[in-house]
């Protein structure tokens, strides 16, 4: 690890690792989900991990490298509580079980996300700027999840709200990105949050307009 | 399931009160070290707000183990055991200090909005003081990464 060079090749190894991991384990939480829109949400993330996978392995052939991953083990961690997740969402309510399946998946994003953040800072800092495009392409993506992930997690967290104080009241389903009047403003500000923590050596991203 | 997020957090919080000394130790410029060393003491805090937040729940907040956490933390540990430049190792530290401050957000924004659904402000209140922080920390050591990196050895700019 002797230049910035080595610790790029480094990183871009290591997410490799994750992407490849979250391949085998978001089938999985396609799996497990319940709302229909969740699945879907999960099912088209696959088809965008799968072209992160590529997208480093072009950028290791640009900086010269052999395709080679190295082992992540925080996205192991990671994805070992996903799979308990999963498990403990076999004897809970569906509503309670898509909820927790939702936190799960953000973790692994934000993880991303940061890692993401600190090998496009690197990228740009060695003059790679082909690989710094290529790590925004999919910085971009890993947030975007991220946010579509929040949204579909209000009209589930409303309706198991309802739910839970009995009043038999259910909240209808809202469009992503559709806040209802009375909830409003505090989704608002929990958006704010959620995007404004992206990238990690970089300066906070300017916020993503409301859908 | 706020009580299962609450239990995660407390472990997550828990294991970082012993590895941050080592990242603290293990980093080369003093900046780094001192932003360590202060985050710890927060760490410490945030340990506590979990507990008072249990105790508002009316539950302990033990019982569960951040698996999460674990590998995030793992990781970290081999980020110290690199050989090379000082700069690039600290940067290295940094990179794994980052997935640990973004791990730490998304739990804690979990948290939060599960809270804030079932009404419990004072929850809320504490949880969002121990968001600002794992912030904050991000963000000083996104500066110290900047400086940092003008300062670290590139090997060659290909434009």
């Amino acid at each position: 690890m002797s230049d910035l060079r080595d610790l790029l090749i480094d990183e871009l190894q290591d997410l490799l690792s994750a992407e490849n991991q979250i391949v085998v384990a978001l089938p999985q939480m396609v799996e497990a989900a319940h709302c229909s829109k969740l699945k879907e949400s999960f099912q088209k993330h696959l088809v965008q991990t799968e072209g992160h996978v590529k997208r480093l392995e072009v950028a290791l052939e640009t900086l010269g490298e052999s395709v080679e991953s190295k082992l992540c083990k925080g996205m192991k961690g990671l994805l070992e509580e996903g799979k308990e997740t999963i498990k403990d969402g076999e004897e809970q309510d569906e509503l309670a079980a898509d909820l927790a399946l939702i936190a799960a998946a953000q973790k692994v994003e934000h993880y991303e996300i940061s890692g993401y953040g600190t090998a496009r800072c690197l990228a740009k800092q060695v003059g790679e700027r082909e690989v710094a495009t290529l790590l925004s392409h999919t910085l971009g993506e890993e947030e975007a999840a991220d946010f579509i992930l929040t949204d579909l997690s209000k009209p589930l967290m409303q309706q198991a709200m309802s739910v839970e104080v009995g009043n038999g009241t259910k909240a209808p389903w809202g469009e992503p990105g559709d806040t209802s009047a009375h909830t409003g403003h505090r989704d608002q500000s929990t958006n704010e949050m959620s995007t404004a923590t992206s990238g990690s050596y970089t300066a906070a991203k300017s916020k993503k307009a409301k859908a | 399931m706020l009580e299962d997020e609450i239990k995660d957090l407390y472990s997550a919080e828990k294991q970082l009160t012993k590895a941050i000394p080592k990242m603290a130790n293990g980093s080369n410029d003093a900046e780094l070290q001192q932003a360590f060393r202060d985050h710890l003491k927060e760490t410490q805090g945030q340990v506590k707000r979990l507990e008072e937040v249990a105790k508002l729940l009316e539950t302990k907040p033990t019982g569960k183990k951040c698996n999460g956490m674990e590998g995030v933390i793992e990781e970290g540990a081999e980020a110290l055991e690199e050989d090379g430049e000082e700069t690039v190792l600290d940067l290295g530290i940094i990179g794994a200090g980052s997935r640990v401050e973004h791990y730490e957000m998304a739990g804690y924004m979990t948290a939060i909005s599960l809270a804030e659904r079932m009404n419990e402000s004072k929850i809320v209140s504490l949880l969002k003081q121990s968001l600002a922080e794992e912030e904050g920390a991000e963000e000083k050591l996104r500066k110290i990464a900047q400086r940092l990196l003008k300062a670290a050895p590139i090997e060659e700019r290909s434009n």
